[in-house]
């Protein structure tokens, strides 16, 4: 899973205010090496939550990126923010470990790089 | 891993597959020697499965989602030997001859139409930028999608194995910083609310049991001004003075719901209220019955051969159910009781 899937979930267990973003638990990160594409970067930006992302990847290990969000216009220029962005966005993979509702502290399990988001019975 | 070109194979000689593109080999999947998985090592998607009736004709959430899972995490790998990794009907022009016809093609087509019709823009700046692919099969829309647009998709589906394989056929197509694949359930989406610029749904609604929930979730995590596309299989409408359909109608739905892990039929208009209510703009809807009629009958003449005669044979008698099934459904088209639907609306900004 990467961290632009993680950026994009939530729990949405019955009686959760506010389940983004979910919290990580690492068992195993993996780097796999993508193909680095600007105008892609430049496009997914501004949909990105920059503070749920650069605390995400602090917790996969990777410490690089501000905690504040950068002003679009280094996006324009700045090469080596470029490819920060995109080695913690889409590079950092969580293999094994969970995703933790930030609410219930419920556990959805990462199993070979696949969140498991479905809801029990109960929580529906 | 390494591509290989893929045996362009079929155990149906009807379907000639023609691989376009190299595809990472499959892990080889091993059938436990149940009768179910057994009948989808020779049928096509649509065959019935061995579990056991009743948990169809009650709409019990769980089971149906296991069943689903499970049905089509063991039968994904031999569908993706027969059809490609395209989980749905192609497009055809009405009364044309198919025979010979490029079906992965159609299957393209189906897709292409289905955007034209929801009125997607040639503009690339007005075009979607994050798409959701709801229950994503093998994913194949959202790696057409996420190329076609340059955007980013998320996929999920009930199957871990679905998704593991998804996934895996994006890294070898080059997409995997573009699409990605979870385990989830299209009746409680894992997302935030007005993610998506698209919101897809090829052929999956027809498993939803709860229709509703199903159509409230799409337009929710549908952005403002964001595209919802539904096609999927349906049952006629009801005539202006039907209170519901004919029995004979009903009893030939319900044999085929209990065959096909469907829940209830909705009809088109019943879609159609639902994304009112949802006052969502802009809601279009076509039949295009006539667009996949080829699809049935071709898949009935692939069994009829006798190799594929011999294949049903050795494969039991709940196979050869299941294949019984197959006139049911050509019938239900012919008479017009099911149809094929695309069904699309606009989120309001």
């Amino acid at each position: 899973m990467r961290l632009l899937t993680h950026n994009m979930l939530s729990s949405n267990i019955k009686g959760v205010t506010n389940g983004f973003p979910l919290r990580i638990e690492v068992e195993k990160v993996v780097e796999k090496e993508v193909e680095i594409n600007h105008d892609f970067l430049r496009n997914i930006f501004p949909k990105i939550d920059w503070k749920a992302f650069s605390d995400a990847s602090r917790i996969m290990g990777y410490v690089e990126l501000p905690e504040e969000a950068p002003e679009p216009s280094v996006l324009e220029s700045d090469l080596e923010f470029l490819r920060k962005f995109h080695h913690a966005l889409l590079e950092l993979h969580l293999e094994e470990g969970a995703l933790v509702c930030p609410e219930t502290g419920r556990k959805f399990p990462v199993n070979k790089g696949i969140p498991n988001m479905l809801l029990h019975e109960d929580e529906v | 891993m390494t591509s290989v070109f893929h045996a362009c194979h079929s155990p149906l000689p009807y379907f000639p597959r023609k691989c376009q593109r190299s595809h990472p080999p499959r892990p080889s999947v091993s059938f436990p020697s149940s009768s179910f998985s057994r009948r989808c090592q020779s049928d096509a998607r649509f065959m019935a499965t061995s579990v056991k009736t009743a948990a169809w004709t009650t709409p019990d959430g769980s089971a149906l989602q296991d069943g689903i899972s499970e049905y089509f995490d063991k039968s994904s790998g031999f569908w993706e030997d027969i059809w490609g990794d395209h989980m749905h009907h192609g497009f055809y022009d009405p009364d044309s001859n198919v025979s010979g016809t490029d079906h992965i093609a159609a299957q393209i087509r189906m897709i292409e139409e289905s955007l034209r019709f929801a009125g997607i823009s040639e503009d690339p700046a007005k075009q979607p930028k994050r798409i959701v692919d709801v229950g994503c099969g093998l994913g194949a829309s959202s790696r057409y999608l996420a190329r076609k647009y340059g955007a980013e998709c998320q996929g999920f589906t009930l199957g871990a194995v679905q998704a593991g394989r998804a996934n895996v056929l994006a890294k070898a197509e080059g997409l995997a910083d573009k699409v990605s694949f979870q385990v989830a359930d299209a009746l409680n989406q894992p997302f935030p609310d007005g993610q998506f610029d698209l919101v897809w749904s090829m052929e999956s609604g027809e498993h939803m049991p709860d229709k509703a929930k199903f159509v409230n979730e799409l337009a929710r995590v549908a952005a403002p001004g964001g595209t919802i596309i539904i096609v999927t299989e349906c049952r006629r409408d009801l005539g202006p003075s039907e209170k519901s359909l004919q029995p004979w109608e009903k009893k030939l739905l319900n044999r085929i719901c209990n065959a096909f892990y469907l829940p209830e039929w909705c009809s088109t208009s019943d879609y159609v209220k639902l994304l009112q209510s949802l006052s969502l703009q802009d809601i279009k809807v076509a039949d295009w019955s006539q667009h996949v009629a080829p699809f049935w009958p071709a898949v009935k003449r692939s069994i009829l051969t006798w190799k594929g005669f011999i294949s049903l044979l050795r494969s039991g008698l709940k196979t050869i159910k299941g294949a019984l099934m197959i006139p049911l459904m050509i019938q239900g088209h012919q008479k017009g009781v099911i149809k094929y639907a695309i069904i699309t609306c606009r989120k309001p900004e």
